[in-house]
């Protein structure tokens, strides 16, 4: 390559090689005009890149964390939101009750017509699961759909066992205290790891008579005394369930049938539903 | 305790004096540097100033004196240059950084010349005489002719540098804005063709003293952005198009050429 001398300084000269670049290079005691063959370029155009580099190496910096935070609050978002469980809960109206990994509600959806309008208008995200249970549930009671005598049919469904296991145990506790205050329903678990003699956890039906013992370790000899319509009424659906149970053990429980109206006195709270299992039993 | 405290104030006393004594000589380089980035009188007369510094650096160097006869005189100074043009306050005192550069230079010529040990470069000077290789080739040519060509290629240099001055601009300005890469040298070189061959281009750049940028961008299909960052490369490339510099257009005549060789 031919290089001509276009201009000379103390440190430096200009040449212009036969391409057309013009270039500073080392002045080697040339003169202007002279062609030279052989010349060691200045690097200032290397520095000035990598101090243009430096200078916005800390916008690529930022834009890393800013890329890695926006991934972390989404993986962080989604896995609030992913589904963990799902709680199945018949009433009359069905309804779906999904939670995440911390028992709270991510979805609801209700399963049939009654279930869909019950829950219209009602704000279920980022409350508990009880919470979310206790008003299903006093939704149904104000609407109809639960009354005394009625039962709940739980239904629990999880990739952890573990998970399904507690949960059976937490909601069923946490329903029987909520609900005996209201009214007396039956919950059976619908679960294959219950036997069907653990199904069916009741809660007394008939409320207490004012004028009666309000003491609740009440021995097995004592029993309520229900009105003798509403013993038969139960007894009938005792009866029903047991037929159904015959036939085919793994159906979910059928819903009761209406109980009849249920008296004013007050419903109090005692210990007879362990009675009545051991009841059951026989 | 107490001796043990007074011991490390004057310690931290000393390092801060120290330390600011060494800041305060700096100060007058560090402006000088500073007003040697933007003028390159301003840099030549730096670099004059710390001539003893550089020949110092470079005696280190080469385990020897150094003269300023030897190519490594003239590398040191460049890479002085290079200093003054890439020093920033961050990277603590001026005269180290200029030391390590020189340092650098110095030692990557030296592994570049190993790889030519035996050749004979065709400029360097040989014999008493002082005459180099190229020159003892060109013995069948009159050296009376030789010495006519170098002082016309000269005047004419010299000329164009005159014009390019009523421009405002100079050629190290140009070499500065001059492209590097290919694709970007062939996108500018496509413009100073359009112009060869609409002559009243160069007419229009000599009397508005502008460049007619809109017509060279549409005329030679190149990126307006890339024609407007190396202005002053295609300011001079033109200059050299018009009458006058048929020696320099001599030096790129295969690069003028059109598409099939064709001389435009």
């Amino acid at each position: 390559m031919r290089y001509m001398v276009m201009e000379c300084h103390l440190s430096y000269a200009v040449v212009l090689d036969e391409e057309g670049r013009f270039l500073k290079v080392a002045n080697r005691h040339y003169e202007v005009g002279q062609t030279v063959y052989e010349v060691i370029e200045m690097k200032r155009a290397d520095l000035e890149k990598d101090l243009q580099k430096k200078s916005y190496r800390w916008i690529y910096s930022l834009g890393a964390l800013a890329a890695c935070l926006l991934f972390a609050f989404t993986a962080i978002f989604q896995m609030q939101n992913r589904i963990y469980g799902s709680v199945y809960m018949q009433i009359n109206p069905s309804f779906r009750v999904d939670v995440n990994r911390k028992d709270v509600v991510v979805g609801l959806e209700g399963l049939n017509a009654d279930g869909v309008k019950l829950i219209t208008d009602y704000v279920y995200k980022r409350k508990p699961l009880n919470q979310v249970m206790d008003e299903i549930v006093d939704r149904a009671i104000e609407g109809g759909y639960l009354h005394q005598g009625s039962v709940i049919t739980l239904h629990l469904d999880a990739d952890d066992d573990d998970w399904r296991r507690d949960k059976e145990e937490m909601i069923n506790r946490h329903l029987k205290e909520y609900l005996s205050e209201k009214l007396d329903v039956k919950i059976p678990m619908d679960s294959p790891d219950v036997s069907p003699q653990q199904r069916e956890i009741i809660i007394p039906l008939a409320p207490q008579r004012e004028d009666e013992d309000t003491d609740d370790d009440l021995s097995d000899d004592q029993e309520e005394e229900l009105p003798s319509d509403r013993v038969s009424d139960y007894e009938v659906q005792e009866q029903e369930q047991d037929e159904l149970k015959e036939n085919d053990p793994d159906d979910d429980l059928p819903i009761s049938q209406n109980a009849p109206p249920e008296d004013d006195d007050e419903i109090e709270d005692d210990d007879d539903h362990e009675d009545r299992d051991d009841d059951d039993d026989d | 305790m107490g001796c043990i405290l007074s011991v490390l104030k004057n310690k931290i006393r000393i390092l801060y004096t120290g330390r600011s004594g060494a800041m305060q000589k700096e100060h007058p380089i560090i402006a000088q540097v500073y007003a040697a980035k933007e003028d390159m009188y301003r840099a030549d007369e730096l670099i004059r100033q710390y001539l003893p510094f550089i020949r110092s650096e470079t005696a280190k160097v080469m385990l020897r004196s150094c003269t300023e006869q030897d190519d490594e005189f003239s590398i040191a100074m460049i890479a002085f240059h290079e200093a003054i043009q890439g020093y920033r306050k961050e990277r603590g005192s001026f005269l180290s950084y200029a030391a390590m550069l020189i340092r650098s230079r110095l030692i990557d010529y030296q592994r570049k010349e190993m790889k030519h040990q035996g050749h004979v470069s065709m400029d360097q000077e040989q014999g008493e005489e002082g005459f180099s290789l190229s020159d003892r080739l060109m013995d069948e040519r009159d050296a009376y002719e030789e010495s006519i060509n170098l002082k016309a290629t000269r005047q004419e240099i010299e000329e164009l540098s005159k014009v390019m001055q009523d421009f405002g601009v100079n050629f190290t300005d140009v070499a500065e804005n001059s492209p590097k890469q290919e694709r970007t040298l062939e996108a500018c070189m496509r413009a100073v063709r359009y112009a060869m061959q609409n002559p009243e281009l160069l007419d229009e750049l000599l009397r508005t003293k502008k460049l007619p940028m809109a017509r060279l961008v549409a005329g030679s299909k190149a990126e307006r952005k890339t024609l407007e960052r190396h202005r002053k490369y295609i300011l001079a490339m033109l200059l050299i198009q018009t009458n006058g510099y048929e020696i320099v257009r001599g030096h790129l005549r295969h690069i003028l050429k059109g598409r099939g060789g064709r001389l435009v």
